[in-house]
């Protein structure tokens, strides 16, 4: 409906008000505004940036071969720079990794974990979808061919299921989400229809604007045309689907409208997915961490493998990394002329550096995400073959669950590995403080309650994480209060002496592959801009 | 999990803290913040002088150090331990940590907003973050003084705690 101030917001055009907020709010202002309506929380960037120049023998040291400092070494290199990658993991990648047969996890508590899924199976316990606006990683899965599948991101067909409680109508019940949407839409269409009929929003109707409206909600709800009435429809799903012969199917029922007001799962619904859950949603084939191999095809000769960097130090002329072998506990020292360092700030604020004290306090201000994911192995996927569930989530309020997620790979085969939960916050932190048998239990729980005997029966093994207790890691992404993005954040994105951060949390698209790889498109033009202008400088001299 | 609790039947406990000097205390704040956040080289701690003792009224329930102990596991223990001793290169210690166990300001703050990769528990109600608090400050050997949920609620509101001190004190009524 039409606002009372209508004129005013109709007087500034949009790129007239940003104008207006960024003079007086800096681009802070200008980057929330922006935020908040959806505009540039998008990838923004669809390629690297297009430099010019050469390297002239320069060398920058980069820490970490997760996404941005392999997208540095990989862009810094074609201008001819030396960019040595040093890594403290075993493999590349960073977050951007999976687990399959094989895959060995060691917590920071000495837990360790080895994945048991059978060959040709594998779960995402990190990233897990690609949004088809974030063109800077579909830039990559391209220029490496990394081949995408879709990910099956929403899925009605799944369940919605409620905690049992007394008094909620759909206590310890699985409704299909279907259900739910058409219900809630429908009747919802039916009380405006009914509003608008009978003239009781004429103040901010035209006759005109009653009737398409009127048609909207017709349609939109599936409405009696006549009538004005929610009486179900076929897209909730039928009693007994329509078939061949003489079989028409049954029709379903809708549920009670003050029952579907009081089924949780409804807040969840919106009129258009958020920005970055939308269809289309890609993932790559055979796991999230074919994107890092793709990578690490192009700059793989240039990372050094379990070298854990120690220290940090660096002069008017250029930066010392002290960096510790973890095989054989020696230290050693790598001199160059510049440092990208890509370590997450959670890990970087523990390392001795030289780093300006104003610079280490700006790090200070972030947090980070705690957050857990458990994959669950099943010999018989009975989500397909009894429930017709095939990718999406199942929305619950069990906590410590949040969703249960079906896998959108391997369709109809024998076996499948679903993601039993994704928790966040606390409820992350006391389920990572179980053991991962425990956590395992845990989620076969909680999963029966929905699927029933079928997910303890044909469970064989699982894979959990908790990002807050991985080394290297110690959190899933950082979190930026406002306050701290508008004081600290500014500051991490500058170059501090020849050291210069890059990494998923020096962007507005934490926790997103992009925000990496972007942030190490922009440092890596400061370096090569600051490499540029000393070293004109340095000819002139001569 | 974090179900809203009920809390039994309160009861005032009377704490008493010791009264350093402020410098003093200042020195030992900056300390412990540069051992449990941030700084890899932390300086000599300053040990507060004998203090002086101030007596504050806490509202919390008789039984405070269990549902703490309980809050804590649940919420806490994942990364700083059961025993408090955390993980070096990781997760600080809290055992025995001055920040800890000095002025409740700083503590409180640092739970409310969460600092350098530690996230915010500031979704936690008011008398939750108290026990917990109340807990760390007086689990294992270190022994401050407890702190409420209108202590919380101040700090929440961005406001200064209302205490001279607020460091080693005297373990209060109910406990351990
Ligand atoms: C649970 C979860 C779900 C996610 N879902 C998605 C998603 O669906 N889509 C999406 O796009 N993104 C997702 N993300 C975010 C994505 O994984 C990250 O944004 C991205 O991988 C970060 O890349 P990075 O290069 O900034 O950091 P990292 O990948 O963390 O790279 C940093 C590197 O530095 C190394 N390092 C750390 N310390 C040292 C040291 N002392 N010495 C040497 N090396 C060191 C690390 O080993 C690592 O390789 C998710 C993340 C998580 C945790």
């Amino acid at each position: 409906m039409m606002g009372r101030d209508e004129g005013t917001t109709r007087g500034i055009d949009r790129r007239h008000f940003l104008r207006l907020l960024g003079a007086t709010g800096g681009t802070a202002a200008v980057f929330g505004a922006m935020d908040a309506w959806g505009m540039i929380a998008a990838s923004a960037a669809e390629a690297p940036p297009d430099l010019e120049g050469s390297a002239d023998g320069r060398r920058v040291i980069i820490l970490g071969a997760g996404l941005a400092g392999m997208t540095a070494a990989y862009e810094l290199a074609k201008l001819g720079y030396e960019t040595p990658i040093i890594e403290a993991r075993d493999f590349a990648g960073g977050r951007c990794q999976t687990a399959r047969r094989g895959f060995v996890q060691t917590e920071v508590t000495g837990r360790t974990q080895r994945a048991l899924f059978d060959e040709g199976q594998h779960f995402n316990h990190g990233p897990w979808r690609i949004p088809y606006h974030h063109r800077s990683t579909l830039h990559y899965t391209r220029e490496f061919d990394v081949p995408l599948e879709i990910m099956v991101n929403d899925n009605p067909n799944a369940w919605a299921y409620r905690e049992e409680e007394d008094g909620n109508p759909f206590s310890g019940e699985r409704v299909r989400i279907r259900e739910l949407r058409a219900d809630i839409g429908g009747y919802t269409a039916e009380l405006l229809a009914k509003a608008v009929d009978q003239s009781r929003l004429d103040d901010e109707l035209t006759e005109e604007d009653r009737e398409r409206l009127i048609d909207y909600l017709v349609s939109f709800g599936q409405l009696d045309r006549s009538a004005l009435e929610y009486r179900g429809t076929g897209g909730r799903g039928y009693e007994e689907d329509p078939g061949a012969g003489l079989n028409p199917g049954v029709p379903s029922d809708p549920h009670a409208f003050r029952d579907v007001l009081s089924h949780g799962a409804i807040n969840s619904f919106r009129a258009i997915d958020s920005h970055t859950q939308k269809n289309t949603m890609f993932q790559p084939v055979g796991g999230m961490d074919q994107l890092a191999r793709g990578f690490e095809r192009a700059v793989g000769h240039m990372i050094d493998y379990g070298q854990e960097v120690v220290e940090i130090r660096q002069n008017d002329d250029g930066v010392r990394i002290v960096v510790e072998d973890r095989g054989t506990g020696e230290t050693r020292e790598v001199e160059g002329d510049y440092c990208l360092c890509t370590i997450p700030l959670s890990v970087l604020n523990q390392i001795p550096s030289d780093l300006s004290p104003e610079f280490s306090q700006a790090m200070n201000q972030v947090t980070y995400a705690s957050t857990g994911k458990i994959g669950l192995q099943f010999g018989r996927r009975f989500w397909e073959l009894d429930d017709h569930i095939y990718g999406g989530h199942t929305i619950t309020n069990l906590q410590g669950i949040g969703n249960i997620t079906y896998p959108s790979y391997g369709w109809q085969e024998q076996k499948g590995v679903l993601q039993g939960y994704y928790n966040f916050g606390s409820d992350a932190i006391e389920v990572s403080a179980m053991t991962s048998a425990e956590r395992t239990r845990f989620a076969l729980e909680a999963g029966s309650k929905i699927h029933g005997e079928a997910y303890e029966r044909e469970f064989e093994t699982a894979f959990s994480v908790a990002w807050h207790l991985i080394p290297y890691s110690l959190g899933g992404w950082a979190s930026w209060s406002s306050d701290a993005r508008q004081n600290a954040y500014p500051i991490l994105n500058e170059p501090d002496g020849r050291i210069l951060l890059a990494g998923e949390h020096l962007s507005y698209m934490t926790g997103w592959m992009s925000g990496a790889i972007e942030s190490a498109w922009i440092q890596m033009e400061k370096i090569h801009q600051h490499a540029q202008a000393t070293a004109t400088r340095v000819q002139e001299a001569a | 999990m974090t179900n809203h609790r009920k809390h039994p039947i309160r009861r005032r406990a009377r704490a008493v803290i010791g009264r350093g000097s402020l410098a003093a205390l200042l020195v030992a704040l900056a300390a412990g913040l540069m051992l449990a956040y941030g700084a890899a080289e932390a300086e000599d701690t300053v040990e507060p002088e004998p203090a002086e003792q101030e007596t504050v009224d806490v509202d919390l329930p008789e039984d405070w150090f269990e549902q703490g102990e309980t809050l804590y596991l649940q919420n806490c223990s994942a990364c700083h331990q059961s025993a408090g001793d955390g993980i070096p290169g990781a997760f600080p210690a809290l055992a025995g940590n001055p920040f800890v166990t000095g002025h409740p300001q700083g503590i409180v703050h640092l739970l409310l907003n969460g600092r350098a990769g530690m996230p915010a528990f500031g979704g936690l109600p008011d008398e939750e973050l108290a026990l917990i608090t109340s807990y760390v400050r007086n689990a294992w050997e270190n022994e401050a003084h407890p702190v409420d949920a209108d202590m919380i609620a101040t700090v929440r509101d961005g406001d200064e705690l209302d205490l001279e001190s607020g460091g080693p004190m005297e373990r209060p009524g109910a406990g351990q």
